[in-house]
């Protein structure tokens, strides 16, 4: 077992045993459960088929997706941003870096992006002496716990009212309380110098239009929109599967994201992001930098089985209704993306070697593949993910042995009659090996098998 | 042109389309249910989204009423008013004396963007408003810019009945279409909240607590 493995084996067992955490877990996730069937039978005629259609629009876009990166780049740079291609995360920090160096940007605004998680930013930020804030509110509380985000779309699920009341009684000096709208206007009241003090904002983009050179961003609190209207420069970093064609799709997924992220019809403020600070405009930045991040994504997209899963829409709806993010929650993953979603691209993305164990963590029970949005093939992706793990070796040479027993047994006639015969003499005599209080008594295994009975009973008759 | 750029779109140039063939064209049926198509489908959309959005909407048969109604909420607030300066609020002011005194100073706004966070109430237009979603569409380059009605703990919008379209479709088709000036737009649907604690919803998270809409009949 790898390190990556047994690690994520020790956190999953800790986690699995840990009552608290599972009964706050399944209290939060029953909530969306709830809210997310109630949407989708009140906002959509027929969901099936509005995920059909939704399955339609990415496959086409993915299918053209060079000519609307192209398209993109062409239209928004003509709008004045500066459209700069990552080839990995490094490449993406070092864009980064040189955008903080060039303007002797001291403090940074972030609102939720998980790209920034993918290439660690905040960690790179913080070693450079650049102040970073995060700004959504599942974000900030994770941050000044010095943890990682839990799930894609909400943080600090895995945190209580009380938890957090200390945590900001502590970090921000704020006095205790356990309700939430306090402990939010504490948040709020903090968060008010940061943006209009911020040099730079970062965001992340829900989807790149690019029949418009736009980015769009999803979300109720209004963190976002701070952030791109008062620092003097907004850098988004954004992966390159997020294309979508034009403006008007707009109009299905936002309403596609919003039931299945949060069980709303749409998210508070729904926007389009389409250049820095035009002429004649009041505020905005001066510059906009849009950073198309690849880091893997281009060999996922060359993968004729894995590309469907760019599809993606980050929805988190497959970390939801997943029982294995249920009993281990998402830090046992300790990946940016967790859930089914996480357990298929990591391992991609990263390296099957060190990270396929996340794929075999899963009974494949497929809710995951009901769930998804955009029709994503969630559990036969898990189960490619392990085919390829053990076709290239990778997984236990103990257990792969076994199984290759295993098969043997199961498809040579002698064998398995052999196995069979055992199977009667135990269950004959197993059970009075078994002490008085485990005793179980089988009912007794016929002596013919249902093939022999046959040819039997043809040759009597 | 960055050489990774170009290693990028050849990988992804390189790799052939997998066996789908095109896709159905699927029908052109809606897909949503509920959509408002009538003008009074349309009110009475808005009217209950708002409603549980928690928002509040002030329907009024003309700018005069709307003033007055104006001038009375703006009575009650403790603080700072900004407002851009557009037709209707203008010439509600015209019908409304009170209106010229509670938005004295509301028409210079600050330089900087960031110092409406010292103010309490942001007064825009709209640029459509949307029946089946409950939503307020702004772009930036009207509206007083992206600050203007998300800094300031409430706003208030005032636009026409004409605006109310049905569906967020109608509003991105149009927008799209004349490759607009603006640098930012967005759709409002609600005051701003959060579900991030215990995913219990509290209403005021960082953009605005309070969301009025005063839609004038004529």
């Amino acid at each position: 077992m790898t390190t990556e493995a047994a690690r994520f084996r020790e956190r999953a067992e800790a986690k699995a045993r840990d009552g608290q955490h599972r009964k706050l877990l399944l209290r939060v996730i029953d909530n969306y459960d709830g809210q997310a069937r109630a949407m989708k039978a009140a906002q959509f005629r027929d969901w099936q088929r509005a995920r059909a259609l939704a399955e339609t629009i990415k496959d086409a876009a993915l299918d053209a997706l060079p000519e609307l990166l192209v398209e993109f780049e062409r239209r928004a740079t003509a709008r004045g941003t500066q459209v700069l291609w990552a080839e990995d995360a490094e490449e993406a920090r070092r864009f980064i870096l040189g955008v903080i160096a060039r303007t002797g940007a001291r403090r940074v605004v972030k609102s939720k992006s998980m790209t920034s998680e993918e290439v660690e930013l905040n960690e790179l930020l913080e070693g450079q002496g650049v102040e970073v804030v995060e700004s959504d509110l599942g974000e900030l509380i994770v941050q000044l716990a010095h943890e990682k985000p839990y799930h894609i779309v909400t943080p600090a699920m895995h945190k209580t009212r009380v938890e957090i009341s200390e945590l900001f009684t502590q970090e921000l000096g704020s006095e205790p309380s356990h309700d939430p709208n306090v402990l939010t206007a504490v948040a709020r009241r903090h968060l008010r110098g940061v943006y209009t003090s911020a040099d730079i904002g970062i965001t992340g983009a829900n989807f790149i239009v690019a029949g418009d050179g736009s980015i769009a961003i999803t979300e109720n609190e209004g963190n976002a929109r701070l952030s791109v209207a008062c620092p003097r420069v907004h850098i988004a970093l954004v992966g390159i599967e997020k294309v979508i064609p034009r403006l008007s799709d707009l109009a299905l997924f936002w309403p596609l994201l919003a039931t299945s992220g949060t069980g709303q019809q749409i998210t508070c403020y729904s926007s389009i992001v389409r250049g820095p600070r035009a002429p004649g405009e009041r505020d905005g930045p001066e510059e906009m930098i849009v950073i198309l991040l690849d880091n893997g994504r281009s060999r996922l997209y060359g993968d004729p089985k894995f590309r469907q899963s760019l599809r993606c829409i980050r929805c988190g709806a497959c970390l939801n209704v997943c029982p294995v993010f249920r009993t281990v929650g998402g830090h046992s993953y300790a990946t940016p993306y967790s859930g089914p979603i996480g357990s298929v691209i990591t391992p991609q993305l990263r390296s099957l070697p060190n990270w396929h164990h996340l794929s075999f963590a899963s009974s494949l029970c497929g809710a995951c593949s009901d769930a998804c949005p955009v029709g994503i093939d969630l559990h036969h992706l898990l189960l490619e993910n392990r085919a390829r793990a053990t076709a290239e070796k990778h997984t236990s040479t103990f257990w792969r042995l076994v199984l290759v027993l295993w098969a043997h047994l199961m498809l040579s006639r002698f064998w398995l009659g052999f196995a069979r015969r055992v199977a009667v003499l135990g269950g004959r005599y197993l059970p009075f090996l078994l002490p008085r209080s485990h005793r179980v008594t089988l009912g007794a295994l016929p002596r013919r098998t249902f093939r022999d009975w046959h040819r039997d009973r043809r040759n009597a008759s | 042109m960055s050489t990774s750029r170009e290693r990028i779109l050849a990988r992804l140039r390189a790799a052939a389309t997998p066996g789908h063939v095109g896709t159905p064209l699927l029908d052109e049926a809606p897909v949503f249910a509920d959509l408002p198509v009538t003008e009074s489908e349309r009110r009475e959309s808005f009217r209950k989204r708002l409603a549980e959005l928690a928002a509040e909407l002030v329907e009024v048969p003309d700018l005069a009423r709307a003033a007055h109604g104006l001038a009375k909420l703006l009575a009650e607030v403790r603080g700072r008013v900004a407002a851009e300066r557009f037709d209707l609020l203008e010439a509600m002011i015209r019908l409304e004396p009170a209106l010229e005194s509670a938005l004295s100073g509301a028409f210079e706004l600050p330089v900087a963007a960031a110092s409406l966070a010292e103010y309490e109430v942001g007064i825009t237009s709209a640029e459509r408003l949307v029946a089946r979603t409950g939503s307020i569409f702004l772009r930036s380059d009207r509206s007083g810019g992206r600050a203007l009605s998300v800094l300031p703990p409430t706003h208030i919008v005032i636009a026409r009945a004409g605006q109310l379209v049905g569906s967020l479709a109608e509003v991105l088709e149009d927008f799209g279409q004349h490759d607009p000036a603006s640098s930012f737009a967005t759709f409002i649907t609600g005051p701003s909240r959060t579900a991030d604690i215990e995913k219990i919803l509290v209403l005021g998270a960082h953009g605005p607590k309070r969301l009025v809409v005063f839609l004038v009949d004529t």
